[in-house]
């Protein structure tokens, strides 16, 4: 049991300094704070100003509350935001922590009016609403934009210098029919540089066909002696639908970050077209100038064969939505709905050309006639209606007259029908009825494309083969003298061999060296040394450039060999006989009538 | 007896049987006249869609060709109006292989202006592209392709191997006509040899193709999800330039190129067509 009180009393001592130490956190609701200014509180229309609402709590981590701001649109501000800004802040004070959140809201006032408006902005904590302790107050100086429309005069400039920005619209006439073109131009002014002019609510075109136009250019101009840079804004082509008084609502612009400027409302009297003169069903968006051709593809065609008809009408106007009226009956063509094609033009004045392809299919032979078209439109600058009429054209049609007469003449098919029995019977050829099929066998052909690359290939192969093989035969063989050449050099080998054998027994030997050297004297003298004596045979050689020794022991050697086949020489031995051999192979093979040596 | 029937005759009496057996051809002819004349009497009664499919079984049962069958068949399509397997049947009726006679082939022929006709119509009005005439150099080529031309080519290259080592041993005027002989067999050699070889090679590179819906959607890209770039008038030929599975990059004869599904096409050259409707890949519009 002591021992349980000591161990009890040594814990209580341990903890007692962190007990003394340890934070003591305030889980208190916290105050909810709120504090509401304006960045300036003098400003002109039009400009931005920035109210910033603090939301804050001391304590408490309950979310923040958003602040309620008072009826700003009855007061004829634009807010634009809001922008937020959230931060917190823990602080330790003498051993004791305490946070803190904070929210910034910062909104961007723009005013449309001037006046002086109190903001009282306010916060809902529950069923608790805290207030800022002060009420900012804005005071709004300058001129709140026109709210009627004015009825301005074609093309009028300003004429009043309005602050450093102003919007101005005008437009280029001031009465106009129903469906005639009405130039709208929207203008910003400035008197120094702004970074960014943007629109930022386009004018209100309710009641007229819209067409964009191309801006103009950026200008410098006066206005009651002040000079202001013009900004090209928008312009527009307006197509009035209705007749009556038409408002066009102004533009708005955004000047820099957050200042917004608007132009003024335009009022445009739209008069009817006049009931006088105009033709039965006439379309009240025929206004404008046209003109109105027709041309074939093809003037001479047969029966059945198709062509192609295009009506063009082109001028001014609004001719995207022109009604071409009804199209003429075609009597002995089947026609198809057009294909349409509009090429609109945009420069100060719409226009442009509207082209309808028809497909037309004659049914009967001879010439038929494509009947004038009329197009019937109100010409706004005259005030008076008018007709554009194409001209009539004639087809030649050849073929069977009454090859298509079973055809349908439905007045404006929009597809090609499908064929009916009686015209698939009159222009088909009909099926064939035999009693059996008649069919082939269709074998594998035996000339393939691979076969008959082959053989197209091995043709001048073989041919290129055959006239290298002549090529290389006639080099083997060579000409006339190589082969002269060829048999004089067999014959002397010949000649040496005989002699060689008949070394040993004299049998024969003079006689074949005789032979032999008798065949190398006339050799290497060529055809001038046929047939002749020893002695010019030998002047010949001398004459072709043969050294004199050389031929005088040619000359010796023959006369030696003459001695011995005739007895003169008679009882030389084997010895005598190799010598002389040996001589004359000497004669043959190293001097100047040597074969490699001789020219 | 015995020596009634000796080896020579039981030889003989094998290969009657043989012959016999392996002819299956013959076997089917009735089967295939069959299906014909019930096409033709479906034709007869206007009921065209059943001589078609009559002619599609036929046409099945065949082993060959048959130019009046071809025939018959596109022109049963012509009258259904659906002219992209009626221009297929009809250019087959007219292909080389199919050996049509002469009033067969100007019927044929007849029938494929009338089908041309329409699909140019049909063309214009849905705005559909289309192919247009042959030119003469693809005339030229799809004549020169025939093998006669290659025949030609081949045997004048051979004659003329042979003729040249003849004329050398020639004298006088034999040698002057050999020679002159030999230059002409070289030029019909090199001239329709070059052309048969191209026409060979286009055949093979880039095979020409019938497009068999009404209007057929040719893709940027192969895939069903991908952007059409045009339409393409059932029965236009086209060149198929590049395949991958189930889709076929084609050229219109322009120039125009995109692809198709494989189904939406009917190769000229090889076996016939043998499945079913073509693949919509459009609904079929104007044809």
């Amino acid at each position: 049991m002591a021992e349980l009180r000591r161990r009890a009393l040594v814990s209580a001592l341990a903890l007692a300094p962190t007990l003394a130490l340890a934070p003591r956190s305030v889980r208190a609701d916290g105050v909810l704070a709120i504090q509401a200014r304006l960045a300036a509180n003098a400003i002109e229309v039009g400009e931005s100003v920035e109210l910033i609402v603090e939301v804050s709590r001391e304590g408490g981590s309950e979310e923040l509350p958003e602040p309620r701001l008072p009826d700003l649109a009855a007061m004829g501000l634009a807010v634009e935001g809001p922008t937020t800004n959230y931060r917190t802040q823990t602080s330790w004070i003498n051993g004791r922590s305490s946070s803190s959140v904070r929210l910034t809201y910062v909104y961007y006032l723009i005013p449309s009016k001037p006046g002086r408006f109190e903001l009282p902005v306010t916060l809902k904590d529950g069923a608790r609403t805290v207030r800022a302790p002060s009420i900012p107050v804005l005071e709004v100086s300058g001129e709140a934009p026109a709210a009627t429309a004015t009825a301005p005069e074609a093309n009028a400039k300003p004429t009043d210098a309005r602050g450093d920005v102003f919007v101005w619209a005008m437009i280029d006439k001031p009465s106009l029919y129903v469906g005639e073109q009405l130039t709208y131009t929207m203008e910003v002014y400035e008197r120094v540089r702004f970074q960014n002019i943007h629109l930022r609510e386009l004018p209100g075109f309710q009641d007229f066909w819209s067409e964009e136009l191309p801006e103009g250019r950026q200008r410098n101009e006066l206005v009651a002696g002040v000079a202001y840079r013009v900004h090209p804004g928008l312009r527009r082509a307006l197509f009035p639908q209705r007749a009556g008084n038409l408002r066009i609502t102004p533009a708005q612009v955004g000047v820099g970050l957050r200042r917004r400027v608007s132009g003024q409302a335009i009022e445009v009297e739209v008069k009817p077209l006049p009931a006088e003169g105009q033709p039965a069903g006439f379309s009240a968006n025929n206004v404008g100038r046209y003109q109105l051709s027709a041309s074939v593809d093809r003037q001479a065609v047969k029966v059945g064969e198709p062509l192609t008809l295009s009506l063009t009408i082109r001028g001014t106007g609004n001719i995207k939505i022109l009604d071409p009226g009804a199209w003429p009956e075609l009597p002995g063509f089947r026609r198809y709905d057009p294909k349409v094609e509009t090429q609109a033009l945009t420069g100060d004045v719409i226009g442009g050309a509207r082209r309808y392809d028809f497909l037309l299919i004659p049914e009967a032979a001879g010439p038929l006639t494509i009947p004038a078209h009329t197009l019937d439109f109100f010409d706004p600058s005259e005030g008076a209606y008018r007709k554009a009429r194409s001209q009539p054209i004639t087809i030649e049609v050849s073929g069977d007259p009454g090859a298509a007469a079973g055809a349908p003449a439905g007045p404006e098919p929009s597809a090609p029908p499908p064929p009916t029995a009686t015209d698939d019977d009159l222009l088909l050829a009909p099926i064939y009825t035999p009693d059996a099929l008649p069919r082939v066998e269709v074998a594998e052909p035996w000339l393939t494309p691979t076969r008959w690359t082959l053989g197209m290939i091995g043709a001048p192969a073989l041919g290129l083969v055959a006239l290298g093989a002549r090529a290389i035969l006639r080099r083997a063989r060579g000409d006339a003298a190589s082969q002269a050449r060829a048999a004089r050099q067999a014959a002397e080998r010949e000649g040496i061999a005989a002699a060689e054998a008949a070394v040993a027994s004299g049998e024969g030997f003079y006689p074949a060296l005789a032979q032999l050297l008798q065949t190398l004297a006339v050799d290497r003298a060529g055809p001038e040394g046929q047939g002749l004596p020893r002695r010019a045979l030998l002047d010949v050689l001398r004459r072709r450039g043969a050294e004199a020794a050389d031929v005088d022991r040619l000359g010796a050697l023959l006369d030696r060999c003459d001695a011995a086949r005739f007895g003169a020489a008679a009882g030389e031995g084997k010895g005598d006989r190799r010598a002389l051999l040996d001589e004359a192979l000497g004669l043959l093979r190293r001097s100047s009538l040597a074969k490699g040596r001789w020219a | 007896m015995r020596a009634a029937f000796g080896p020579g005759a039981r030889a003989l009496a094998l290969l009657a049987v043989a012959w016999v057996s392996l002819a299956p051809a013959r076997a089917r002819a009735d089967v295939v006249d069959d299906a014909f004349l019930a096409g033709n009497q479906a034709a007869a009664a206007g009921e065209w869609a059943t001589a078609i499919e009559r002619y599609r079984e036929a046409e099945g049962l065949l082993p060959g060709r048959s130019a009046v069958l071809s025939f018959n068949l596109g022109t049963a399509y012509a009258q259904l109006g659906e002219l992209g397997p009626a221009t297929y049947h009809l250019r087959r009726a007219l292909q080389a292989e199919a050996e049509a006679s002469g009033d067969v082939a100007e019927a044929a022929r007849r029938n494929l202006g009338i089908v041309r006709q329409r699909m140019e119509v049909a063309a214009t009005t849905a705005g559909a592209q289309i192919d247009r005439s042959e030119s003469w150099w693809e005339l030229l080529l799809a004549a020169v392709a025939a093998p006669l031309f290659g025949w030609l080519a081949l045997g004048s290259g051979w004659l003329g191997l042979v003729i040249t080592p003849l004329a050398a041993r020639l004298r006088g005027g034999a040698a002057a006509g050999a020679r002159s002989l030999v230059g002409v067999l070289a030029l019909v050699f090199v001239v329709v040899g070059a052309l048969h070889g191209v026409a060979l090679r286009t055949q093979a590179s880039a095979p020409t193709a019938i497009v068999l819906p009404a209007a057929a959607a040719v893709r940027e890209a192969p895939g069903a999800h991908r952007k059409e770039s045009f339409t393409v008038q059932g029965g236009s030929r086209v060149r198929i330039v590049e395949e991958v599975p189930g889709w076929s990059r084609v050229r219109l004869p322009g120039g125009l190129e995109g692809w198709l599904p494989e189904g939406d096409l009917g190769r000229l050259q090889g076996a016939p067509r043998r499945r079913g409707a073509p693949s919509a890949s459009r609904p079929s519009g104007g044809a």
